[in-house]
């Protein structure tokens, strides 16, 4: 998950995600996909709402190779 | 009286003062209106000390002043006062004190309290909090309005972000309402986890707020971001609450660009600050309820999302898969219907292709026998024809080479005779004579004049001649 992801930012993109897919605006392949992000926001978020900044900064950390 | 050189003691002196005010003032009281200053509690004691000073309304100098005392007994009364003004007995409150005047040889002239009249005070702080409203409205007209009986604020234009995790405390560390804000984030049902920055006050003593303002400061350069900014107050007493009501620190919520949570506890009436706050509530417990509550409704709205994608897919997914099965139905049957009709037309064709193809043999091999026998003569004739073709070029060729020989050879003759009939000597022959006078040959009579000696070669002889007469004429009779 990127770095500077925020709660609005996540916020529009699963809007718009929950948008796409109601109004059937996406084949069935990339529903998959769009599928698979909006899990990974919605965990996103709710890992972040259970987590401190300073954790949330080591766990981005970890998962950044150039700072590791 | 006495001669002045002698004196009186002054024990006789302060008597005699004593007497004389004792004489004026004894058993009487007034209503005096003041301000409270250079406040001493003696907790020991219980008793009061102050000054009772009034300022001038415009410079704030002082133009009276006495020392004042109340008595323990009195200790109650200001009790009393404080929970009917919600105000503390301190310094920089205007009240109504009913005093009587006392002297006393040591201690000099000193007024005792024996009254304070509340509803004087709560009138003063009412009439103090019309006019910090009034100010607030007129001095910051861009960040403070009052429309339709509400006060609106910079502050409260402000979004609170989708998160509340980063909470900048505004409070005074050893406040009962502190811990209960922090016990009550701390302690949230959902496992949200809020960061919260303390940023430290004294819970007494800051009647302007300053102490406040200066805080906000703090907040506001710290080096790191916060979503919002808690004012908590001490709890406990009710008295602390001036600090809420001052200009300064109204002006600097209204105008605070993060948003600014209140919880003052149960004041009597909502304060100065609650009202320029993006959102005012009761208590520390309920800013930290609210907070959890905020929070709660983002996770609520994702989930909400979640479910709503989850039920659109689902759905989705079965209309395409039966869709799916209908084609694949009948892609199966028009492939069977394809593939008969197919195979009954490869049928037919395989047929008339033997049929056609017999009779193409047969005729094309007739016709290779007649291209083979018609290929045989042909090289022969082709080089005889090339041969005589040649023959005719190579005469051809000799004749145009003679015939331009030819050509040339009369052209030759042509110019031979020419020039032949142009020479001087063949010319002098046709009895044409040539004219030199003074060595040089004449082509023109102009030159020549009567009685020159001219020469004129007439064929192989020389003539000397002198010109006896020069007459003009056309010369016409020689144009051929």
């Amino acid at each position: 998950m990127e770095n500077n992801l925020t709660y609005e930012g996540a916020m529009e993109e699963l809007k718009e995600i929950a948008l796409q897919i109601d109004n059937e605006s996406v084949t069935v392949d990339v529903l998959a996909e769009k599928v698979k992000r909006a899990s990974e926001l919605i965990e996103f978020c709710q890992s972040k709402l259970k987590t401190t900044e300073t954790e949330i900064n080591q766990i981005i950390k970890k998962m950044d190779p150039k700072e590791g | 009286m006495n001669s002045s050189s002698s004196g009186i003691r002054l024990s006789e002196f302060t008597a005699l003062i004593k007497q004389t005010l004792d004489e004026r003032f004894a058993g009487q009281t007034f209503w005096v209106i003041a301000e409270i200053s250079s406040l001493n509690h003696h907790a020991r004691s219980n008793m009061y000390y102050f000054h009772l000073i009034e300022k001038e309304e415009h410079s704030g100098q002082i133009k009276a002043e006495i020392s004042a005392v109340a008595f323990s007994q009195l200790a109650k009364s200001i009790e009393e006062f404080e929970q009917q003004t919600g105000q503390q007995f301190q310094n920089g409150i205007q009240v109504l004190l009913n005093v009587s005047v006392s002297y006393h040889p040591v201690y000099g002239l000193k007024v005792s309290m024996l009254k304070i009249d509340a509803s004087f005070t709560i009138g003063q702080l009412q009439k103090q909090r019309e006019a910090t409203l009034a100010k607030l409205l007129a001095e910051n007209p861009d960040s403070v309005q009052f429309v339709n009986g509400q006060y609106h604020t910079r502050n409260q234009g402000l979004k609170i972000p989708l998160v509340i995790q980063r909470v900048a405390v505004i409070s005074s560390e050893t406040s009962a309402g502190l811990q209960d804000f922090k016990h009550t984030l701390e302690e949230n049902s959902y496992g949200y986890k809020i960061s919260i920055q303390l940023f430290q006050t004294a819970v007494q003593g800051d009647e302007q707020g300053k102490q406040l303002v200066e805080k906000l400061i703090e907040v506001f350069r710290a080096p790191q971001a916060f979503d919002i900014v808690v004012i908590v107050r001490g709890g406990g007493a009710q008295t602390d609450f001036l600090m809420f009501d001052a200009y300064p620190l109204a002006r600097a919520i209204a105008r605070f660009p993060i948003p600014v949570l209140t919880g003052l506890g149960h004041l009597k009436d909502i304060s100065i600050a609650d009202l320029m706050a993006h959102t005012a509530l009761k208590t520390p417990t309920k800013v930290a309820e609210f907070i959890i509550a905020h929070n709660r409704q983002f996770e609520e709205r994702i989930l909400q999302i979640r479910q709503q994608i989850i039920i659109k897919t689902q759905q989705r997914l079965t209309f395409e898969k039966e869709i799916l099965a209908s084609k694949s139905n009948e892609i199966q049957t028009s492939f069977r219907v394809l593939l008969h009709s197919q195979s009954e037309q490869l049928q037919s064709i395989k047929h008339k292709l033997l049929i056609q193809s017999e009779g193409f043999l047969k005729k094309n091999s007739d016709s290779l026998i007649e291209l083979s026998r018609k290929l045989s003569l042909r090289p022969a004739t082709i080089i005889s024809n090339a041969r005589i073709n040649f023959e005719n070029k190579k005469i051809e060729f000799e004749q145009i080479v003679n015939r331009r020989i030819k050509n040339q050879e009369n052209k030759l003759q042509h110019f031979t005779a020419l020039f032949r009939a142009l020479s001087p000597a063949n010319t002098l022959k046709r009895g044409f004579a040539i004219i030199i006078k003074d060595g040089v040959i004449q082509t023109d009579a102009r030159q020549i004049k009567k009685e020159d000696t001219i020469q004129v070669y007439l064929g192989e002889s020389e003539l000397d001649v002198s010109v006896i007469k020069k007459q003009k004429k056309d010369g016409k009779q020689f144009n051929l």
